[in-house]
């Protein structure tokens, strides 16, 4: 068992089996020969940690004893950027509002959590997929912060890239 | 918020911001107060440079556009720094910058470019976006517009990995190589799908070769697919480490009524032979020669020539392809095509003794035929075996050959039969 004490002091026991999916954490107690690990602060403690970091161990648990990806898989990593697909239950597990979303992104890339870190990243390409910049903007809450010659630089530049 | 405060907020980069630059010449601080709104706009978003003004400008028509324009570039950095407090972009940009590699479409990954100033920096900087480009006509076809593809890709083209060229004219493939050259060395991949209409210039700007190969910096190169009218546009390419050629003489098979007649299908052109193709790409010895038809589409058929060695792959391609002006002209069957293609793949092989390692067949992906067909490309099949001998593999594919398949069960020399 490995105890996980989050940035705002909440204590977390967890099995090593869920805690090794955290690459962070895996390499942290092996150097160390520790059983206890600290993660750090996502973000100056700007916004409470304990509830992405309770995803992200929900999302551990499902996922112990899966085998972890290998860096220097490089084909493996090419295959798992391009597919879009994500898998049942990651899906309804990422199924958050932004916010959590976005945290959830941050916990998984602080604790480098590389298949959470892709079914974030690809849940945000499918939001934007399809969509015009104005319609992720509105979804996103963007502003736009061209200014009119910017943008009509950036349009025109951009449409060699439009389909025929 | 005082200005103070407010200023402080102004990132270093946003302080280096050309646009704020302007801003600084083009108005004095004595002026802003007087300005209304606008002016006030302006005093939240400048920065301490603009408080350091010692001089001001005259009050002229021309100083009222600047400001105006100023304002408005100001308004887009208060609001650049407004998107910098959003829960999205406070994503690393390590992280932002990888959402391009999840969009298949080009068109999705540029449209994401376009949301504000801070996803246009990040992922333009990022690979990804530039590792995979198709190219459409008509983009860098106007190469006097300052906008076209050329300036727009010619910065971020070493970060190029794989490069279509789709309907483009040889002109624009060559002033394209001239801008890039020395710079793709990540590039594995290039594909050239042109048509000879596309060809401004007709034959002679393809016949003679340029005073250097194209994209001669694509040293580390290892697919090249040219689909191009003519072959010998291929001496235009010098690629020392290709291990993968593809090339197809686009022929067309012209129809316009069901009394149909070749017009010209051919596959060895005179002027450039496939041996000397296969000897420039081919490094070391052929092991394996496979002919390869597949490939149709609603218009027609292709097959390859696939000649293998230790190290390398050539593919030559035979394309026959039905122009219709009438669409009775389209009850050809892609069996009827393919009969075609036999005859002359049988030539090509006995006409090059490099070729003699013929042992492979395969029938791929083909509609259900009718049995008049099935049975003539049987007797194809079988007159391509008694003269090139015993095959070492046979693979036939997604289609209805009871027939064909009979007549091979008979050859006792059939290794694999998939």
């Amino acid at each position: 068992m490995v105890l996980l004490v989050t940035s705002d002091n909440k204590n977390f026991v967890v099995d090593r089996e869920v805690a090794d999916r955290s690459v962070f954490v895996k390499n942290t107690l092996e150097a160390r020969g520790l059983s206890i690990a600290t993660p750090p602060m996502l973000n100056g403690g700007c916004f409470e940690l304990t509830s992405p970091f309770l995803q992200v161990l929900e999302y551990c648990q499902h996922h112990r004893g899966e085998p972890l990806p290998t860096t220097d898989d490089a084909n493996a990593d090419e295959n798992r950027k391009r597919t879009t697909d994500i898998g049942e239950w990651d899906r309804k597990f990422i199924t958050v509002d932004h916010e959590m979303l976005f945290e959830i992104i941050l916990a998984a890339n602080y604790l480098d959590i590389k298949p959470l870190l892709d079914v974030g990243c690809k849940t945000i390409g499918n939001m934007v997929k399809g969509k015009s910049p104005e319609e992720v903007r509105k979804l996103f809450d963007i502003v736009n912060d061209f200014t009119p010659e910017e943008e009509a630089q950036i349009k025109k530049e951009n449409e060699w890239a439009e389909d025929p | 918020m005082s200005t103070r405060t407010h200023y402080a907020r102004v990132s270093h980069a946003q302080r280096a911001n050309p646009i704020f630059h302007t801003l600084y010449l083009s108005t004095g601080h004595r002026y802003l107060p007087r300005k209304g709104p606008v002016a006030f706009a302006l005093v939240f978003a400048l920065n301490e440079e603009l408080k350091c003004m010692t001089h001001s400008p005259s009050f002229t028509l021309e100083a009222v556009s600047q400001l105006d324009h100023g304002a408005l570039a100001a308004l887009a950095s208060i609001r650049e720094w407004k998107n910098s407090s959003n829960r999205v972009n406070r994503i690393p940009t390590d992280i932002l910058s990888l959402i391009p590699t999840h969009l298949p479409a080009q068109k999705d990954r540029f449209h994401a470019t376009s949301v504000c100033r801070h996803w246009h920096g990040t992922l333009l900087k990022h690979g990804v976006l530039w590792s995979q480009l198709f190219l459409m006509s008509d983009i860098i076809a106007h190469g006097d517009d300052p906008a076209g593809t050329i300036p727009m890709i010619s910065p971020r083209a070493h970060q190029i990995r794989y490069l279509e060229f789709m309907e483009y004219s040889w002109q624009d493939i060559a002033e394209f190589s001239e801008s890039n050259s020395g710079q793709l060395p990540l590039l594995h991949t290039i594909k050239i799908l042109c048509s000879e209409g596309s060809h401004p210039h007709g034959q002679s700007a393809v016949a003679s070769p340029s005073s250097s190969p194209y994209f001669r910096g694509s040293i580390n190169l290892e697919q090249f697919v040219l689909d191009f009218a003519k072959l010998s546009s291929l001496c235009h390419f010098v690629f020392p480490n290709l291990t993968m050629l593809q090339t197809v003489e686009r022929e067309v098979y012209v129809t316009g009524t069901r009394e149909t007649s070749v017009t010209h299908l051919r596959i060895c052109p005179t002027s450039f032979s496939w041996n000397t193709i296969i000897q420039q790409y081919m490094a070391s010895p052929i092991e394996a020669v496979t002919l390869s038809i597949n490939y149709p589409w609603e218009k027609g058929i292709q097959g390859f020539l696939v000649i293998q060695s230790r190290t390398a792959v050539v593919r030559l391609g035979f394309k026959v392809e039905k122009i219709c002006w009438d669409d009775a002209g389209l009850s050809m069957s892609h069996a009827e095509m393919c009969c075609q293609i036999f005859p002359q793949a049988l030539t090509t092989i006995q006409d090059h003794p490099l070729l003699s390692h013929f042992k492979r067949l395969e029938l791929r992906h083909w509609a259900v035929l009718e049995s008049l067909w099935v049975e003539l490309m049987a007797n194809k099949v079988e007159e391509l075996l008694t003269v090139l001998g015993p095959l070492d593999k046979l693979t036939i594919w997604g289609c209805d050959l009871r027939v064909l398949l009979s007549t091979f069960l008979g050859n006792p020399e059939l290794e694999d039969l998939e």
